[in-house]
């Protein structure tokens, strides 16, 4: 009777974690920060810059054995030192969100499960040129 | 016996591995930040200073003390004397500075440079309250009231795109060759052009 138990257990403790080695993002457009380069503007407080969003489907995948479902893990992902190299000691802060992952396929005793990123970025002090980083994911169990 | 191995075994387990599991791995990031200059520019500006101002920026006062003025050769007849005051009704400004501070706003997140330009200096009179006309010439910019005023001026510092850079336009304006029709105590004159450019050095 406690032999599954046992099973599940030692089962759980199994996790891989997949990344590809480098994401490159879309390049930031001055369309979604503004309407143009030129704005019409009657003396109102300025309109706000937009927020640059990224989505990188699939971006990471988890492998777990068959039955072990993905949420008795924690996901968590960051991104550090993230800015432009002539700008030393600048950082653009990202905010990071792991969308719920899904079943894209099976590996004979493993199941792999695919999760999205969103990335915000906050551009607000960067000068332009090439950003980069490095993300860091993490999965615990729960 | 079961028990024992069952105890044995979970010993095993909390030895071999961690009680739960956990995986970290790590990539690399990278996006292309383009240059991005955003001009905030005003379709319309009326100005409408009063005639007080107007008289103030003319002559500095209204009525204008031209200074004493001694006249001494008079031309004599029989019951009349007749002198020239001949000091001109100075002075009279044919130029009027006019400054127009936030004329336009600028984000960048690359070094930039505006330039401006009067592409329409001919503000006519509308043919109903005034005639003639009143010249704009002679523009200039400044950034961030920093004092330097020029038709092109420069920015190293842009800051990012969250820095909001002040752009302040002054402008000569002519009003010698413009009158109001009568009965009109007002006039509009109108359709000059400053054109605001904002490019990356």
């Amino acid at each position: 009777m406690l032999a599954p138990f046992l099973a599940a257990l030692a089962v759980a403790s199994q996790v891989q974690l997949e990344l590809p080695p480098q994401l490159v993002l879309e390049p930031v457009s001055v369309e979604e920060l503004a309407e143009s380069t030129a704005v019409s503007w009657e003396g109102n407080p300025l309109p706000p810059l937009g927020v640059v969003v990224r989505r990188v489907p699939g971006a990471l995948r988890l492998l777990l054995p068959i039955g072990v479902s993905p949420a008795s893990f924690q996901l968590a992902a960051q991104v550090r030192e993230f800015g432009n190299r002539q700008d030393q000691g600048l950082r653009v802060p990202v905010k990071v969100t792991v969308l719920p992952p899904r079943l894209v396929e099976r590996r004979g005793d493993w199941e792999v499960w695919e999760a999205d990123l969103v990335l915000h970025l906050d551009l607000s002090r960067a000068s332009s040129g090439p950003l980069a980083g490095r993300l860091e994911v993490s999965v615990l169990g729960r | 016996m079961k028990k024992t191995t069952l105890v044995a075994t979970l010993l095993v387990l909390g030895f071999a591995a961690p009680l739960f599991a956990q995986a970290t791995g790590n990539t690399s990031i990278y996006v292309v930040y383009p240059r991005i200059a955003i001009l905030y520019y005003r379709s319309s500006i009326t100005l409408q200073p009063s005639a007080a101002d107007l008289i103030t920026a003319f002559a500095g006062s209204n009525p204008v003390n031209t200074g004493a003025t001694t006249i001494s050769t008079f031309t004599a007849a029989l019951g009349s004397l007749e002198g020239d005051a001949t000091t001109p009704a100075t002075p009279f400004s044919t130029n009027v500075l006019t400054t127009i501070n936030n004329f336009y706003q600028v984000r960048a997140n690359y070094q930039f440079q505006v330039t401006v330009s009067i592409t329409d200096g001919t503000l006519q009179g509308d043919g109903t309250t005034g005639s003639g006309n009143i010249l704009m010439s002679n523009v200039e910019t400044e950034l961030n009231d920093s004092g330097t005023w020029a038709a092109t001026v420069q920015q190293p510092n842009p800051g990012g795109l969250g820095t909001v850079h002040k752009g302040d336009v002054r402008f000569d304006l002519d009003f010698s060759g413009a009158a109001l029709i009568a009965p009109n105590t007002s006039a509009t004159f109108g359709d000059g052009v400053v054109q605001t450019q904002v490019a990356f050095y």
